[in-house]
Parts: structure tokens; sequence; C-alpha cells
């Protein structure tokens, strides 16, 4: 009689672990490792991490162009509405030419989404209309002010 | 006496004497009307034609890479179109790039689809208010900056600007 419940026990721990085996052996396939004892596997592509760089998605600056603006002659103040887009990752100087090259405004460093609503001439303007006038763009990157490619608007100043 | 006092008397009535004068009505079918004046001056005002032109911040040289010029937010007035043009092309049609030591350049030729800009013919895209105005789109031009010259450019990193030049004019 003992020796029979011997055998049943012996039968039932066997079982026992054999199903404990399987289910390591499933875990593990699970876990998609597997022991790699030899290190020297021809198999080296996952290693390898793949050297690229992403090209930088083109930059684009928005110029505002306009055919012509009206000013108060025979003063030096102005109102005006000179803006850098909000959409802009570049500074803009903006510079006032009249069609002889003559400088009458140049502004100091405007941000992207600042507009400048007055403006100081640099001399006073006549009564008229001054045509082939330029509003010159320079622009400069945020991080460190590199000369970034600029664009002249051709307008007239319309002086009443 | 009494003659003369009676005739001042008389005359200094008449002169009290104050008649009403009253306007001539004017009208037809018997209707009155009052007289008015009228003027008329002309106003002129222009509201100028305007738009959003997008550059490209910067143009990598060489195939494979390309630069947009492009068009929105268009108000511009019948009868003009929006020219943009490259304005600094050297003597060889070229835009000059130098290296950091500003010792060494070389040439970028600007080609679109098109024709390759010369300084003669250096417009780079133009759009009339028909095309501009019929949709809400944005339009623009594409373009290569491709190195044309390069003798005695050692190797390294040449930079260089593009201005453009942008008008709204008659066509």
């Amino acid at each position: 009689m003992g020796r029979k419940k011997i055998h049943k026990y012996a039968f039932v721990g066997i079982c026992i672990m054999i199903i404990v085996v399987i289910i390591i052996l499933s875990l593990r396939g699970c876990n998609g490792t597997t022991p790699n004892e030899n290190n020297n596997s021809s198999d080296t592509a996952s290693d390898k991490v793949l050297d690229f760089t992403p090209a930088e998605e083109s930059k684009s600056i928005k110029i505002p162009a306009v055919t012509g603006i009206y000013m108060r002659a025979g003063q030096l103040n102005q109102k005006v509405d000179f803006y850098n887009p909000k959409e802009n990752n570049c500074y803009f100087v903006i510079s006032l030419y009249l069609s002889d090259d003559t400088l009458i405004y140049k502004s100091d460093m405007i941000a992207p989404a600042e507009h400048i609503k007055e403006i100081t001439l640099l001399q006073e303007l006549k009564r008229g209309i001054y045509r082939n006038c330029r509003l010159v763009y320079n622009c400069y990157s945020l991080d460190n002010k590199t000369q970034l490619n600029g664009s002249n608007v051709v307008l007239e100043i319309n002086a009443q | 006496m009494k003659k003369f006092i009676s005739l001042c008397l008389v005359l200094v009535l008449a002169c009290t004497m104050s008649v009403t004068a009253f306007a001539e009505s004017y009208g037809t079918n018997n209707n009155t009307m009052p007289y008015y004046w009228y003027a008329e001056t002309t106003l002129s005002g222009q509201i100028y034609s305007s738009c959003t032109v997008s550059i490209p911040e910067t143009v990598y040289t060489g195939e494979g890479y390309s630069g947009n010029v492009e068009i929105s937010n268009a108000d511009i007035e019948s009868g003009y179109e929006v020219v943009i043009r490259v304005t600094n092309l050297s003597e060889t049609d070229t835009i000059i790039l130098s290296n950091s030591n500003n010792d060494k350049t070389i040439g970028c030729s600007i080609k679109t689809f098109e024709k390759t800009l010369t300084r003669q013919d250096n417009v780079l895209s133009k759009f009339n208010d028909k095309v501009l105005t019929s949709t809400d789109r944005t339009v623009g031009t594409e373009f290569q900056a491709l190195i044309t010259e390069h003798t005695g450019a050692t190797a390294g990193t040449y930079t260089g600007t593009m201005q453009f030049e942008v008008m709204i004019e008659p066509y």
C-alpha cells in the first residue's frame, strides 16, 4: 500500500515539474530573448545603429509686401505698420530708401510677431508721391543673428 | 409856420411807417419751396495692393535640393501682377558664396523649371491678379541653386545670401 502511495506521489511530482518547465519555456518564448552563448554570431545587423540625420524641414521667411504707404508731409514722426509675421523664425531689420538710395528710416531688430506703429524719419518728406522706393527686409537668425536671405519690396510713398 | 410844421409831421409820419417785405414764392403749381444751393466735390482714396511673399530662409546647393518662393494672402488690384526677382546675381549670373575665411568663392546658378536666371532676365516668379485672387491657395515657384563655378575653391563650407525683390506692377 505504501508503495502505491509513493508511486502516486512521484507521478504527481513529475507532472508538476513538467508543467512548470513548460510554463517557464513559454514565458521565455514570449519575452523573445534567447540565451546567446556565442557572441561571434554572424548576425551583427541588429547591433548596428543607422547613422542617419533627417533633413531639416526647409524654413521660409514671410515678407509683407505692399505697393504703397501713406505718410505725413513735413514731419518726421510717422504712423506706419511695419511688422515681422509671427510665423517667422528670424529677426527683421527694416530699412526704407527713396529711389535715389537715400536712407530715410532703419529699424532695430524686430522679433517675430512684433509691430512697429510709429517711426521717426531721418528727413522730412515734401508733399507728393515718391515712386520706386524700397522697403528692405534684412533677416537674421534668432540664435546667433547670422544673416539669412532677405528681400526688397518696391513701393511708393504717398506724402500728404 | 403851421403849414411848415404840419408838412414836417407828415414827413416824419411817412418815415416811421414800415412796410413788411414779402418774399416772392417760387414753385410750380402754386406750391412754395425754399431756395437752396448745392455743391459737390469728389473724394478719392486708394487702398494699395498687398500680399505675403515667402522666401526660403536658407537654400542648400546641389541636385535634390530646392527652394520655394510663394505668394499668399494676395489683395491685388486688377491689371497688376506680383513679380519676384533675384537682384544679387553676379556678372557671371551666379550667386557668390564665400568660405569662412572669405578667401575662396564659388558661384551658384539659380534654375527654375523653365530657365536659368541671368542678370538680364532675373525674374524668378510672376503671378497676375487673376491667378492670385481666383483662389485662396498659395502659389509659388520652385528653384534650385547649383554650383557652376568652383575654380580654385578648396573643400569646406561656403555660404552666401540671396536677395529677392518684390514688385507689384501693371502687366
